[in-house]
């Protein structure tokens, strides 16, 4: 049995619970224990909090931290973000000790204490290395018969042990293949879907990141992108529909990775809430099961 | 080549790491602006669509600056110590002949406040290599920096 | 001698202002700087020129730093500086005349109410606009007034807003939780805003790292001081 304090973050609770609900189904298969905090906030946010109040930021990721230290777990998400934000912080808290003391200081009014004990993983690296790859590949009853392009999600490559960017997207790589689908390359794996430059530039985001992965993913025969990001999935999703407003048509599905592991475990697919899904992923799923 | 200089700090930017996610440019912006957007930064990527790669426009704080010997008001200066070449907007007069003079362009023209601007390295902290998640853009030393770039782009 | 008379100056602060005096402060040599409660300006002048009688008046200076205005009253006793520092929140935009304490305050206090486009409150003078600019300017045009807004760049503020607020950036809708609950999760994940305790301690931790002074957050009505 392997235990973790759970960090869900905003966006999948809040606008895709179909990834928190498969996500808690492959868990329950693999038998991953998965503790919720009680209290948690958000991670924070990079584009805002990170970059224009670091003091603070520093605050909230240390608190969500030591929620987790109080349990004595080490700490599992979903989102890269969170993951990037979270592992971050640990890792600037671990050793710097100035920084470490100015946030103990304000969290010690509330009777809390930053420690550093524990590690954040991303729940790739959780599934990779602690449950392995056997132990999937024995539980995919129902093969996906599709295939996908992959996109990895920039936070995704953040390393602190190493300087090889590519060991979790090769784990992810290694995991979707599991599932029975046929993965495609299309030369842009790499590139941004275009979130966090949405802020900045709508157009920008839109047409010189997403349409241009869009249509790679397209000419190389795909038929669906998998993700392991909640903030990647919602620009490919709602980023095709806008799009049509720049008069660029694209109708590509893009399903999460918990969600492709929990179809290929089979789990019925009405219990996953599919219909959470901007892009014509029902219509897939739908086809693939006849 | 002065070898004293080997050990300053630079920025170095690996292409076949970057994910073009422009949280550099970001950072870059809010950092000198106060603004979140793509538009007024001192760094800038570009995608080569033949190719299919990154590339960025950013100072590389020369040994020997083109910009500070192309302004013609000493407004474009090299801080021996630090080895960061920088410009003093007050002493600026916003004629672009540095952005001219720069084989990358790196200084660019503020048409706003009518002067040219350029990467100050946030003063020894850079937000555009904090902000990078596969670390496609660094703080190096030079001696690494001249590595790099000579594997790189040496019969180019 | 000059030590001496700062170290009374500041001791006196001290003892008439109590709690009313945030902070009080020597920069350099004849120099102090006191930063109080607006409630308690006039009070505290009074109290100055009572004890003082040579203290002059040298001028009062303003400064709109986007949320707040803040007022300098700078006196001279004995060849010491001490200014007096008041900040106002910008969104009552007053100043308070101590032009009927100090009588040479007037017309600087008129200049700045016409500059900053401040309501001056107990004015001697009747009608006391007009000095600087023309008694028709309109007041959305002043010409050293800031527009009311703190560090935030606009695309930022309802991020900040949310996640200030209640923890959390994206905000739930009850179709969301109806399905939530239909498959079997919680109603909502258990995020500081669920739990009045939590958010609490949520708020206090962020408060004391400072972030809602740095970007204008008003704790009572808990959303940011501007749009």
């Amino acid at each position: 049995m392997v235990k973790y304090a759970f960090f869900l973050g905003c966006q999948i609770p809040m606008r895709l619970p179909n990834i928190e609900v498969a996500t808690r189904k492959v868990f329950e298969k693999l038998n991953v224990e998965a503790v919720d905090l009680l209290g948690y906030s958000c991670c924070p946010e990079p584009v805002v909090s990170r970059l224009v109040d670091e003091e603070t930021a520093l605050v909230i990721s240390a608190r969500n931290l030591t929620l987790a230290e109080e349990m004595g777990l080490d700490m599992i998400t979903l989102c890269n973000g969170c993951y990037e934000t979270l592992a971050e912080a640990n890792e600037v808290l671990k050793h710097d000790a100035e920084k470490r003391s100015k946030v103990n200081e304000i969290l010690r009014k509330y009777d809390r204490e930053y420690e550093g004990k524990i590690d954040v993983k991303h729940v790739i690296e959780v599934l990779y290395e602690d449950i392995g790859l056997k132990k999937i590949k024995s539980l995919v009853v129902k093969p996906q018969k599709m295939r996908v392009a992959l996109h990895y999600g920039c936070h995704l490559y953040r390393e602190y042990k190493s300087a090889d960017i590519m060991r979790k997207p090769r784990m992810m790589r290694e995991m979707v293949e599991q599932t029975g689908v046929q993965v495609v390359d299309y030369g842009l794996e790499r590139m941004c879907c275009g979130y966090p430059s949405m802020q900045a530039s709508e157009e920008f985001s839109l047409k010189e990141r997403l349409a241009r992965k869009l249509s790679k993913v397209v000419s190389a025969g795909a038929d669906a992108v998998v993700t392991a990001c909640p903030a990647c999935m919602i620009q490919f999703e709602l980023g095709q529909v806008m799009l049509r407003a720049h008069g660029v048509q694209f109708n590509v599905p893009c399903i999460n990775l918990m969600e492709l592991l929990a179809l290929s475990f089979g789990v019925p697919s009405k219990e996953l809430l599919l219909e959470f899904h901007r892009s014509p992923v029902l219509q897939l799923i739908r086809r693939l099961e006849g | 080549m002065k070898s004293n200089t080997a050990e300053q700090k630079v920025l170095l930017y690996d292409p076949t790491r970057c994910t073009g996610c422009l949280f550099c440019q970001i950072a870059c912006s809010y950092q000198h602006f106060k603004e979140i957007g793509l538009e007024k930064t001192n760094l800038r990527i570009i995608f080569d669509e033949k190719t299919g790669e990154f590339e960025a426009i950013y100072c590389q704080h020369c040994d020997e600056p083109l910009c500070v010997a192309a302004c013609p008001n000493e407004a474009a200066v090299k801080d021996e110590v630090t080895g960061l070449v920088r410009i003093n907007p007050i002493r600026c007069i916003g004629c672009k002949t540095c952005t001219v003079a720069c084989p990358l362009s790196a200084p660019w023209f503020n048409a706003e406040r009518r002067i040219s601007m350029k990467c100050d390295f946030c003063d020894g902290d850079p937000k555009c290599a904090k902000f990078c998640s596969p670390q496609a853009i660094r703080v190096a030393l030079r001696k690494e920096a001249w590595e790099f770039n000579k594997n790189r782009y040496s019969g180019v | 001698m000059v030590v001496q008379l700062e170290s009374e100056i500041i001791n006196y602060l001290r003892e008439i202002l109590g709690d009313d005096l945030i902070k009080v402060y020597r920069q350099r040599e004849r120099r102090i700087f006191a930063i109080i409660k607006p409630a308690v300006l006039r009070r505290t002048i009074e109290a100055l020129k009572s004890k003082y009688s040579d203290m002059r008046f040298m001028t009062l200076s303003a400064v709109d730093n986007g949320l707040d205005m803040e007022y300098l009253y700078h006196f001279n006793i004995n060849g010491i500086v001490l200014t007096i520092r008041v900040l106002r929140p910008k969104e009552e935009p007053i100043l308070e005349s101590i032009a009927d304490i100090i009588p040479a305050a007037n017309f600087i206090e008129r200049e700045i109410s016409d500059l900053f486009g401040v309501k001056l409150v107990n004015h001697p003078e009747l009608d006391p606009s007009g000095l600087i600019l023309t008694k028709d300017w309109p007041e959305d045009q002043r010409p050293l007034r800031r527009p009311f807004e703190g560090v935030l760049p606009l695309k930022a503020r309802p991020v900040a807003e949310a996640l200030i607020a209640s923890g959390c950036v994206a905000p739930i809708s009850t179709f969301v939780q109806k399905k939530r609950e239909e498959s079997g999760l919680q109603k909502s994940p258990p995020f500081p805003f669920t739990n009045e305790k939590i958010l609490g301690e949520y708020h206090g931790i962020i408060k004391a790292s400072g972030i809602g002074d740095r970007v204008g957050f008003d704790w009572e009505k808990r959303r940011l001081r501007y749009k």
